[in-house]
């Protein structure tokens, strides 16, 4: 089982690799094609798919296959779902950028969104695999299975999401100043940065109250304003001050892009916190 | 004249409130109210300060709730126009308009047909629909989940709700967070309980690394002098008994103790080494007995876990005595030889264990758990079961010939553009589908 984790960890990040050198040359050659034909004729641009364009989210899916077992091998090794250290954080939150991204791919036909989300899916990967430890032994705080299970569910999908949110208000803000026409155009990027937080937003909420629920179980209260419970929080807020600005205020593009990038900004710094400060959360 | 006066401070003070509900009905208030409370926390994260207990921390969350309040409260005229269903009947201005929201369409199809199209589309959809006729023109509103705004009241207070919740809790409930309790021991928890907790016996146990695989204390908890359960509570399994609940929390070393005066008892019990205090760079837990008719006490001292100390041998421990407030000396104490202190004589019997729980009895928990379910069910009703209306027009150009307008307003998340795009050409494809069916029915 051991082995079997490693291995595909590792064949995971070649797929992941491979997957955006595939998009890339599937990219490019879309753009030779486009400009040859506004050369030659008008400037009609239908997306052909390449080969390329196939073998990419052929790739995707067997690095999404590749994760999964590499999470279930883990999960079947230590009995319980990958709440336990960094190394398993990493692993359930790249499967869920790829899955999210996957999803929105297909549903947008946004492959540079996917890309991006890739790109920091591998990062994600590559942390893993330095972060690498044996399973380790639980604490009596975390021997509490089926809480920390969804509540570590919720993270994956709500972080999942809200990454392929920060991606789009990333190009977003890029397109809005570049107009490139090699992106999906602003009002699709600002349909997919909202979309992202329709679904993460909830899940972030179920995130934080789980775990409020959990540390009453095993603490005696639901809250201690813990930095990485206070970090979440913070989050939380600027994930609520977007949709507050944007159903009330209206606020869309430019402005709500930025909220997005700063809120993505907190959930990189609730995750990487517990090398910042010690407290409860140092698992 | 005065009463002239009077009107006007009354004037003022009604100008007062208007402004003050205004101010705390507003959206951007709200807003940044969030936002300042997240930059606080941030800094609360970074300074040692107990930023979140401060008055000004205390006081922006109050205004936030006022807030949310008032915003809720003002709301709901809106919210009531909603489930009751817009205004059917709309002028033709309101549905040109530059927002990509609208869209007016020609047919080649009597209105009755159109309508029958527009009616089984958004029929498909889901939508309740509510019609009226006028001369040539059809008037159609349509709308569906209305019944879903409402998660938006169970979301926002559900908030409310959590501060209540943290309220009652704090004032109604206590929590008791070292209750030590030593093997054999049985204590009384107070608050008006009744409860008294005896611990049998801790067990601890331990992975190869050193690390705690497991604490648990095997306790009888009495009410009255009654026994009413008896247990083990260990780290996420706390014992629950009339909504006070008992925590596993912490543990550490303990020893039976007895205390003799001229052969009567004045102490037998276990003291627990429950504090710890660093002495030129050896830890030790102190633990201390009280022999109040002598007014004597001891402070027992041991070194700490599995550290060697070069005052106290190991197995033994040091007794440091006052009589009065007056220190007395240190005496090492061997394991069942008796030391004679004043005109005490203390014996060190065993070594023991103690363990600490927190106490807690919450009256508002159960609203806890209500509160975070309804905050969840209000976002899943708001956010997956959107809101939408649609207004129509089917206005008869010939009788042959129709004109469709059409405007659409989703919940505002959602693609408006996208959805009337999807929504128009369902009903083109509609009427089409139905006019080929019908040619080949009349050529068949």
């Amino acid at each position: 089982m051991d082995n079997l984790e490693t291995v595909s960890l590792v064949l995971s990040i070649a797929g992941v690799i491979l997957s955006i050198v595939f998009f890339l040359i599937a990219f490019i050659g879309k753009r030779k094609r486009y400009l040859n034909r506004e050369a030659m004729e008008s400037k009609n641009s239908i997306p052909i798919k390449s080969g390329f364009d196939i073998a990419a989210n052929i790739t995707v899916v067997i690095t999404i296959l590749l994760i999964t077992t590499a999470i279930v091998s883990r999960a079947i090794e230590t009995g319980h779902g990958p709440f336990s250290n960094m190394y398993e954080f990493a692993l359930a939150f790249s499967w869920g950028i790829i899955i999210a991204g996957f999803i929105f791919h297909l549903r947008y036909k946004t492959g540079s969104i996917l890309n991006i989300s890739l790109i920091i899916a591998m990062l994600l990967l590559i942390f893993a695999r330095v972060q690498y430890s044996p399973p380790n032994n639980l604490i009596p705080a975390l021997q509490q299975s089926t809480l920390l299970s969804v509540h570590v569910a919720s993270a994956v999908v709500a972080y999942g999401t809200l990454t392929i949110g920060f991606v789009a208000a990333v190009l977003y803000l890029f397109q809005n100043k570049y107009k490139s026409n090699w992106l999906p155009e602003l009002e699709v990027l600002d349909n997919i940065t909202y979309k992202s937080v329709i679904i993460g937003f909830p899940f972030l909420t179920l995130l934080i109250i789980l775990g409020a629920l959990w540390a009453d179980i095993a603490w005696g209260r639901y809250w201690g304003w813990d930095p990485k419970e206070t970090a979440s929080l913070v989050t939380w807020l600027i994930y609520a001050a977007y949709m507050h600005t944007r159903l009330l205020k209206g606020w869309k593009g430019v402005r709500a892009s930025v909220l997005l990038i700063v809120g993505f900004l907190a959930i990189v710094f609730t995750f990487f916190g517990n090398y910042i400060f010690s407290g409860l959360h140092s698992y | 004249m005065g009463k002239k006066i009077d009107n006007e401070s009354t004037n003022t003070g009604e100008n007062w409130a208007k402004w003050l509900w205004r101010l705390f009905s507003s959206a951007k208030l709200a807003i940044a109210l969030i936002l300042i409370i997240a930059v606080l926390s941030v800094v609360g994260i970074f300074t040692s300060v107990d930023l979140f207990s401060s008055w000004y921390f205390v006081a922006f969350g109050i205004l936030l709730m006022l807030n949310i309040l008032i915003c809720n409260i003002n709301r709901w005229k809106g919210i009531q126009k909603n489930l009751k269903g817009s205004q059917i009947k709309q002028s033709e201005n309101f549905f040109e308009g530059q927002d990509k929201v609208t869209e007016i369409k020609d047919f080649h199809y009597a209105p009755s047909i159109v309508l029958e199209a527009v009616t089984s589309a958004l029929q498909k959809r889901g939508y309740r629909l509510r019609s009226e006729n006028e001369a040539d023109n059809t008037y159609i509103a349509a709308d569906k989940n209305r019944f879903f705004i409402l998660g938006t009241y169970l979301s926002h207070l559900s908030i409310i709700l959590l501060v209540l919740a943290y309220i009652i809790g704090s004032t109604l409930g206590f929590h008791e967070s070292a209750f030590i309790v030593t093997e054999g021991e049985t204590k009384e928890v107070g608050y008006d309980t009744g409860l008294s907790l005896n611990l049998i016996s801790f067990t601890d146990s331990y992975y190869e690394d050193g690390m705690p695989s497991d604490y648990r204390s095997n306790v009888v908890l009495y009410k009255n002098g009654e026994k009413v359960a008896q247990s083990d509570i260990y780290v996420n399994r706390p014992l629950s008994y009339e909504g006070v609940r008992f925590y596993q929390s912490f543990f550490g070393p303990a020893a039976a103790m007895e205390v003799t005066k001229d052969g009567n008892v004045e102490f037998s019990g276990t003291v627990a080494f429950y504090s710890s205090f660093d002495s030129y760079g050896y830890y030790r837990n102190i633990g201390f007995i009280d022999i109040d008719e002598s007014k004597l006490s001891l402070a027992i001292i041991t070194p700490s876990f599995n550290t060697p100390d070069p005052m106290i041998p190991e197995g033994q421990l040091a007794v440091l005595a006052y009589k009065d407030g007056e220190e007395l000396g240190v005496h090492i104490l061997e394991k069942i030889t008796p030391l004679e202190i004043d005109e005490v004589k203390l014996t060190y019997l065993s070594d023991s264990q103690y363990s600490g729980f927190q106490v807690k009895s919450d009256p508002a928990n159960a609203l806890v758990w209500v509160a975070c379910s309804l905050f969840i069910i209000g976002l899943a009703m708001v956010f997956y079961f959107p809101h939408s209306q649609v207004w129509l027009l089917i206005k008869k150009t010939s009788p042959v010939n129709s004109r469709l307008f059409v405007r659409i307003m989703a919940f505002k998340a959602f693609n408006n553009t996208t959805a009337l795009k999807e929504l128009v050409s369902e009903i083109e494809n509609k009427l089409n589908e139905d006019n080929n069916n019908k040619i080949e029915v009349h050529n068949g």
